[in-house]
This record gives structure tokens, sequence and C-alpha cells, in this order.
């Protein structure tokens, strides 16, 4: 399975599963962030920072915790 | 007559407040104060002949708080339909049009309250709602009372939007006409106990209670921020658990969304029947982003950053000097004048030597104020301060802060209250208490004129390598002092509090805009003014008391030395306790005095020495420090290195009773307070002492 993490600067991948914190994923929800969306990772931070990601029509920032959580298809 | 109230509500970024300064006019007073804590700001206008009071409440996701500045939403949302506070006529939700999807999610939330919405599509001047939605088809399939294509940079969209509130404060509520997503049949059944217990407690609406329902099944702390007896908490809890007994284990994970999953499909099924113009691709590149491929590049951001940092601060004390100079003399002309006009006795004293030497003392660091604010508010309305946060998280998480920490931390720069008000965003409660407590730390804008005036008279202004000024470079190492401890105690605080701690960093970044120049202007007007006003106020009122305390006793009739005044005596008191540091009685009247704030202290030197002049001319300030002699060592009273150990004791020093007011409401005790003032005095007196004791050793006295 692979993470939401693991996908390539500018690759874009759809959203399987959260698998997040309670908190984290209904903000994700919330935010767009659902099943069957697509996203683009746009930046990871070094040293294990968070990632800046492009979902719908805006930007996002998360954190590697949760962007590891979260499965995605390419 | 009857005041309507129209509350705002919108995301963060959708540019709500632009619109409520818009609403509200320029010059309309906003109860924003520093120092008071605010839920919500709130002015009051004539539309159309109608009185009607705007409240502008923070930006929110969702009525589902995650922050304390979403939980004010929520509380007020709930209290509503509750009936403890009164419904506002209206609501008008601010929607970013660039980014309608996630923009409409909630307010959706909001369509369920039974009160009339007016949907403004905003920033419609970034991108034509018409190549976006079907405008009139989005108002029929959401049922809103009102959709405006509306842009508050341009100002188009006002008039129609007064129109559609004189509208609802004619018509009432007859035509709430709102949709709501449906709860599937299959889900209220599942939801029944918890919507009984709701229903036996609260007055609620029938679509409000399902949706509440809703939000306590798929969240694990929603319940806890409903307003009511811990019995019924407690009821509708055994409520929810009677429900997940009946649901199979491995499904609970999938509650969490029921909520987000049913409303966006409602919002996708009325955009989809609005000719909605799918999203632009993911794939696409925005201008923003190749702003960010530079601004938040790994290797380059962080140095962007500092040099911005840097620049700011150089320039405050660069580009200042030229207002300063004019306004010291004015000031100083305007003090002679007086001095000319006014019949020779006590009273010409107290006006020319108290108040005009005291308060004009502090006027003249307006400029550099303003230019403090200016920066700031630039660095936040264009949207660069959310690359700072994204860029610094991992730096905040080492030393125990958030990323959302470096706002406060940015604003701290000019003043602690509205930055400890501003924590408000950060999701935990530790890593919010521990932001707070460093606070004080980070030099705010009252310190400026302490640093200006020891650096001004005190600093030779020497050019390193050409560019860099000494005097400059002195004030960065100031700002830069309180910075580090900041962070080396935040780690420290962080690792021995046991408090609750449950990081997320969830956070937009929002498309860099230019800000909005009349917004700018407001916001610096405000500023200056609060400035001002409390120069009127409280450094006038002190700068009297100091003047009689300077002048009096007296013996004969005739002024006795200051040495012998009142203030003298007190500051004798004080001496023995602050010598060790450098500071004579003069300094320590100023220590004293800087409890209520910490200007005052330039003012309260203003004073003694334009009293302890029996020239006729006012005193320049930094001639007579660098001037005076105690008249028992024949030493100096001030040097570069006592005006050097005076401004890390203000680095450090708890002296501004305002900011302890705002930390008690915030954290609610008076604990974090008292511990915050008993841990920066020592810092303070122990950092001075250091840097007084060690300069003297290295034969710098």
């Amino acid at each position: 399975m692979k993470t939401l993490y693991s996908l390539d600067i500018n690759a874009v991948g759809k959203v399987q599963s959260l698998n997040t914190k309670n908190e984290s994923t209904l903000r994700l929800s919330e935010m767009g962030l659902v099943p069957g969306s697509l996203v683009r990772m746009v930046k990871k931070n070094p040293f294990g920072g968070p990632v800046q990601l492009k979902l719908n029509d805006y930007y996002i920032a998360i954190r590697k915790e949760d962007a590891q959580m979260i499965s995605i298809e390419q | 007559m009857n005041t309507s109230i129209f509350s705002l509500l919108g995301n963060p970024n959708c540019g709500k407040t632009a619109v409520f300064n818009l609403l509200t006019g320029l010059d309309q007073k906003v109860s924003n104060y520093p120092g008071i804590t605010v839920e919500k700001k709130a002015a009051s206008v004539k539309i159309n002949s109608n009185l009607v009071t705007f409240e502008d409440y923070p930006g929110s996701y969702s009525l589902q708080p995650q922050s304390l500045d979403e939980k004010i939403v929520h509380d007020m949302v709930f209290s509503w339909m509750c009936g403890t506070k009164e419904k506002p006529n209206g609501i008008i939700y601010v929607a970013d049009v660039t980014n309608l999807r996630r923009n409409l999610y909630f307010c959706s939330q909001l369509l369920m309250l039974d009160i009339p919405v007016i949907l403004l599509l905003n920033m419609s001047d970034l991108a034509k709602p018409e190549t976006i939605v079907d405008v009139h088809k989005l108002k029929k399939n959401l049922g809103v009372y009102d959709i405006i294509e509306f842009s508050a940079s341009k100002s188009t969209g006002l008039d129609t939007l007064k129109e559609s509130i004189t509208h609802i404060i004619s018509n009432d509520k007859d035509s709430i006409n709102h949709k709501t997503p449906t709860v599937s049949k299959e889900n209220k059944k599942l939801l029944t106990p918890i919507i009984e217990v709701l229903d036996n407690n609260f007055p609620f609406s029938d679509t409000y209670n399902q949706n509440l329902s809703l939000s306590i099944l798929s969240s694990n702390t929603y319940y806890k921020n409903l307003h009511c007896p811990d019995f019924v908490k407690a009821q509708i809890l055994e409520a929810k658990n009677t429900i997940l007994e009946k649901i199979d284990k491995s499904m609970h994970s999938s509650l969490e969304t029921l909520e987000p999953d049913l409303r966006y499909g409602f919002v996708d099924e009325s955009l989809e029947k609005s000719d909605y113009k799918d999203a632009k691709k993911v794939e696409s590149l925005t201008t923003s982003e190749k702003i960010d491929n530079v601004l938040t590049h790994a290797f380059f951001g962080p140095l962007i950053y500092i040099g911005i940092l840097y620049f700011i601060f150089q320039s405050i004390f660069t580009y200042a000097g030229v207002p300063m100079d004019f306004i010291d003399g004015t000031v100083s002309n305007f003090g002679n004048k007086v001095y000319d006009i006014m019949p020779e006795g006590m009273l010409r004293d107290l006006v020319v030597d108290g108040i005009i030497a005291g308060v004009g003392g502090i006027v003249i660091f307006l400029p550099q104020i303003i230019l403090l604010m200016f920066f700031m508010i630039i660095l936040e309305d264009t949207g660069y301060m959310t690359r700072i946060t994204f860029l610094m998280d991992k730096f905040m998480r080492k030393v125990g802060l958030h990323g959302k920490s470096i706002l406060p931390i940015m604003s701290g720069y000019a003043c602690a209250i509205p930055g400890i008000i501003s924590t408000r965003t950060i999701d935990s409660w530790k890593e919010r208490l521990v932001t707070i407590l460093i606070l004080p730390l980070i030099s705010c804008a009252a310190r400026l004129p302490v640093y200006v005036l020891m650096i001004g008279a005190f600093i030779p202004q020497i050019y390193i390598f050409d560019f860099i000024g000494l005097q400059g470079l002195v004030m960065v190492i100031m700002y830069f002092l309180g910075t580090i401890t900041a962070f080396i105690l935040a780690k420290v605080f962080s690792s021995v509090l046991s408090e609750r701690s449950n990081p997320t960093f969830i956070m937009e970044l929002p498309p860099y805009r230019m800000p909005i120049a009349k917004s700018v202007f407001k916001q610096l007007v405000n500023r200056g003014k609060l400035f001002l006003i409390n120069a009127g106020k409280i450094i006038m009122a002190i700068s009297i008391v100091i003047w009689f305390l300077v002048s009096f006793p007296r013996v004969n009739g005739e002024y006795s030395s200051i040495h012998d005044s009142y203030a003298g005596k007190i500051g004798h008191v004080v001496e023995p306790v602050i010598k060790p540091l450098g500071f004579d009685w003069k300094i320590g009247i100023g220590l004293i005095t800087s409890f209520a704030a910490r200007e005052v202290v330039v003012s309260t030197l203003a004073t003694i020495y334009n009293v302890e002049d029996e020239g006729d001319e006012m005193v320049n300030l930094k001639q007579a420090m660098a001037d005076d002699v105690d008249p028992e060592t024949g030493n100096k009273v001030f040097t570069p290195l006592v005006a050097i150990s005076l401004m890390v004791f203000y680095v450090y020093a708890a002296q501004c009773m305002a900011t302890f007011a705002v930390v008690r409401t915030e954290t609610n005790t008076w604990k974090w307070p008292i511990f915050m003032i008993v841990y920066m005095t020592a810092l303070a007196y122990i950092m001075s002492f250091i840097v007084f004791n060690g300069g003297k050793m290295l034969g710098f006295y």
C-alpha cells in the first residue's frame, strides 16, 4: 500500500483511506481530503517537516505523520 | 428604533474582515483593543435608515471546533439555537469564490439554523463567478436568501448587499427556504437514541437536532462542547455508546467521516446542478505556487525569512529617524512656546517640565511603532505569515511549540497582548500555554523607545563592512536575545509541564494576495490612535505624579535639589537593590513606573531631567543623560555598559500589567501570570547582573 507521504514531488494520487487520529481525520475530511479526492504532492519540507499538497483549488499543509497514515492509489 | 444584528461568518482567509470594514466604514470605532479579550468585533452603522450592528466572528472551517477560535463561533451558534442568545436577523456568509467547494462546507452547516443566509461570492475580481458556476441556479439549489457577487478589494457588490440586508429587516424571516443535506433513513434510525436525548433536553428544530446527533456520533470529543448540565452529557454519552455497541467495531472509523461525507455529497450535488465548472485541476500550477517555489524553498526559504526579519529591524531604526527628529523638534518648540506664554509659577513648571516633557518623550516613538506595525500587517495580509508557519513547524515542535505559534510570536514583536489572544488558533492546550508563557520575552514595541533612547545616546554609529550599522546591529541583538531565550524556555517548560497535548497541524496556505491599502491604513490608524490615547492618559497621569514627586517637598518655597525630593527618597530606597546592575536611583524610579507600561521609563527620565535642569529651554534627554554625573563619585551615571545592562533588563523584565491581566483571562487562573512575573523578574535581574559585572571585569566600565 502506498502512502500519501511516499508520493514523489508533483505526482498525483487518489485518496483511498484515512487512518489518521480521530481529530485529524475529521478536520482533513472537512477540508475536503476524503476518499476519492485527488491530491498532488507539492513540497516536502526537509528534516521531516510538514508537506504541502494541492487539493481541489487550494493548497494545504499537513504533518508528515498524518501524510504517512493516508493511503492512496496512483 | 430597534437595532438589527447581522453576523459575518466564513472560512479563514475568505476576506471576511475586509467585508466588515467595508460595511462599517473606515471611521467606525471597532471594539478590538489589545488588552480586552474579544470574542467578536462589532460595529453599528445606519443602512438605509435602519440601525444595523455587524458582528465579525473568527474564521472557521466547521461547527465542529478544533481551536478556541472556532469554539467561540460554535458556542455562539449553539446559544442561538438553545435560545439563550438572541439569533441575529441574518448571516452574511463570506465565501472565497476561487475555492468555492470547500467554502460551501461550513455554509451548509449554517443553512440548518433557520436564520436567513446571504451568500457573498467574494474575490470576484480574481475569478468571475459566472465562469465557475451558474449563480442563479446555485441560489436556488442552496435555497439561500440571496447570493451576491462581491469584491471587498474593489468594493463591488456593496449596494446590492445593503439592499439585501434592508430586505431581510423589513420582511422578517418569512421566506427561509434553505436546502439542507438529508440524513438517510438508515442513519436516522441509527441516530435515534441521541436524537431522543437531545429532544428531551433542548428546544432544537428537527434539522439541527439530526445534524448535532451526527456530529456527536462522528467525533470522540464533540459532545464536550455542548453547554448543558453534566447529567445530560452523561445521557448523551450513554446514547452514543448504545449506538456504537450495535455497530461492528470495524465500521467505527468510518463513522468519523459521516458528517463530511453527507455534507460534501450535498455541496457537490448542489454545485453540479448549478453547472459548476469543475475545479482547476490539481495538476495546474498557480502563481502562488511559483512564488512558493522560491519563498518556501528548502534552502532559500529560511534564508529569505531571516533576511526579511533583519531588514525590518534595521529599517525601523534607520527610516524612522527623520520623522522622529521632526516630532522631537516640534515638541521642544511647543514646550518653549508654552514656556514663553504662560506666567511664571508652579503651573508652568507642571505643564512644561511635567506634561509636555513626559508625553512628548513618548510621542516621538510613534513613527517606529507605526513602521513595525506596517511590516507585520504586510507579512500577514500577503499570506507570507502562513508560509513561515509551514517552514517553521518542525523547528517549533523541536522546542515544544507548534507551527502556529509563529504568528503569535511575530505579533509579539508589536505587542504581546494581541499575540496572546491569537494563540487561540493553536489547537493544542499545552502548546498554546507554552506559547503564552514565553510570549512576553519577545521584545514588543514598548521596549523600542527604551532601546532607541539608550542606543542613540550611548552606542556610536559605526559602520561595519560599510553597510551594517552598529546601532542597528545592537538593536537586532536585543531582539535576538529575547527571542532565543523564549525558545530555550519553551523547551524547558514543555518538558516540565504535564498538560494535555494534542498537536494536529492542518493548515491552509492561502494564495498570495496584495494587501488592501485601505485595510492596512485603517489598522495603522487604529494602532497609532491606541498608542496616542495611551500616551494621553496613562503617561500623562504618570508624568504629573512624577513631576510632583520630583518637585516636592519644597524648602522655604524654593525647589529643593531633586536628590531630596520624594522621588529622590523613593529612588534611594531601591538603589541598593539595583546598584549591582549599574543603575542609579533615577533609573530606579523609571523601573518602578515601568510597571504600568515599559515605555513609561522614558517619559519618567524626561520629566526628571527637565525638572532637574533649571534653565528655560526643554532639555534634550539624550544629552542630559550623557552629561549626568554622580555628585559623590564624579563618575558618569550612564556609560555604554550601563545602557546595555539596562536594555538587557528590559528584554526580560515583567513590566506590563496589561499583559498579565490578559494571561489571567486566557488561562483562567492567576497561577500562570504569577509564575510569569516571578520567572521574568528573576531572569532580568540575573542577566543584567551578568552583563554589567561581566562587562566591568572585561574593563568596559
